[in-house]
């Protein structure tokens, strides 16, 4: 770990700045709870800069994260009680809020439109993934960790990690059309 | 890792399509690739939706990132002024809020959920208790006040019986004395009528001796008498 990682884990605001954006595109995807993403997200930075002692530079300070956030986002789903009242309350990242920010002017609104369209049916496929395929496949496919970090981050043996990827890719591929 | 066959096509397998996508690519399936227009489309399709999703979520996470900073730097000054315990998260390199109230947080309602079953059981028990000593008590104080009229029926009954008793002693004595008293009365009272009646007849005067014919009567009465005795 360089000094660095080490003046970034001293300042809080530097690592919500740095990090908050991308655990929280994490959490959210993984859960499919917005709410529940800003809270763990929250809980994630403040356990992180509590707990900076405890980094022991083995792994990047993103990974370090990632394995929390994925930790306080089971612990947030294993000990909610009112499952019935979250699943009212529960608002899943909805995509159509980027129609106006998908700025590309070498695109046509229609090409745009395609390619929106493709990024729902990503998203749709995700929600029939297991927790940990969905969770490996965002390492993977949108943090773009390597597989060695998502082991750091998940606990997994590589073979696992593999496994699990293999499965979501099929599953995304189906619902894309592919060939069964 | 085998190849996928389809007819007389041979596809790239699962698994190596994911290999493919994973950024892992042979130089066999770098052959197939360049052969098999059907897999290149696939692999276009599915590599440029991920990478879609990816750039959207992306961007979908900055823009929220972004819009809840404003909200926390416009927060952190109240709320450190409010709740000085939490200053030290707003130091200037930690300026970092909550940014959810312990209403919306699921934790903060399981605790006080539980704080307050606690709290009710707690007071349901002891009011419990509570209520079976005051329902012993009463049940001992509801056995000692039917004892207590047990006793006073049984006292009552005592009485009644005692008076029950007395009465009838009087009656019999009232009866024996009235059956002792009675001809003796009836005796007395026919002989003191009679006597009454006796100097009634005696005293009573009568109506000519009111007009003056008292004398001719008592004349002729002599006479009468005179020629009786004569």
């Amino acid at each position: 770990m360089g000094e660095t990682t080490l003046s970034e884990l001293d300042d809080i605001e530097a690592l919500d700045r740095a990090y908050r954006a991308r655990l929280l595109r994490f959490v959210a995807y993984s859960t499919g709870d917005m709410d529940l993403a800003e809270t763990v997200v929250q809980d994630c930075l403040l356990k992180a800069y509590n707990g900076r002692e405890s980094f022991r530079g083995e792994c990047s300070v993103y990974t370090w994260l990632a394995h929390i956030a994925g930790n306080l986002a089971r612990d947030h789903q294993r000990t909610r009680r009112f499952q019935f009242w979250r699943r009212v309350q529960k608002t899943g990242p909805d995509l159509s809020e980027l129609a106006g920010t998908l700025a590309s002017g070498e695109s046509s609104a229609e090409t745009q439109m395609l390619a929106r369209e493709r990024a729902r049916e990503v998203s749709a496929a995700l929600e029939t993934l297991s927790e940990n395929q969905r969770s490996i496949f965002l390492m993977r496919f949108v943090d773009e960790m390597e597989l060695q970090e998502i082991c750091q981050a998940t606990g997994m043996r590589i073979a696992t990690v593999k496994t699990h990827l293999h499965r979501a890719v099929k599953a995304v591929r189906l619902r894309l059309g592919g060939r069964a | 890792m085998e190849d996928h066959r389809e007819g007389n096509a041979v596809h790239l397998s699962d698994e190596q399509f994911a290999e493919l996508l994973m950024g892992g690519s042979p130089a066999r399936v770098q052959a197939h690739l360049a052969e098999c227009a059907e897999c290149r489309a696939e692999a276009e399709r599915v590599g440029g939706a991920i990478g879609e999703f990816s750039e959207q979520s992306r961007l979908w996470a900055e823009r929220r990132a972004a819009a809840r900073a404003p909200q926390a730097a416009a927060q952190t000054p109240r709320t450190a002024e409010r709740e000085p315990g939490l200053a030290w998260l707003f130091r200037p390199q930690g300026r970092l809020v909550r940014p959810q109230s312990w209403l919306v947080r699921p934790q903060a309602w399981a605790s006080a959920a539980l704080a307050i079953a606690l709290a009710v059981g707690i007071g349901v028990t002891i009011e419990r208790e509570h209520s079976r000593t005051a329902q012993a008590d009463a049940a001992k104080a509801h056995a000692g006040v039917a004892a207590a009229r047990v006793e006073a029926t049984t006292v009552q009954a005592k009485e009644a019986k005692a008076q029950a008793g007395a009465t009838l002693v009087q009656a019999r004595a009232a009866a024996r004395l009235e059956a002792a008293v009675r001809p003796a009365t009836l005796k007395a009272d026919n002989e003191l009528l009679s006597a009454i009646d006796g100097e009634l007849r005696a005293d009573e005067s009568a109506p000519a001796s009111l007009y003056g014919l008292a004398a001719e009567a008592s004349g002729e009465g002599t006479k009468s008498a005179k020629r009786t005795s004569n």
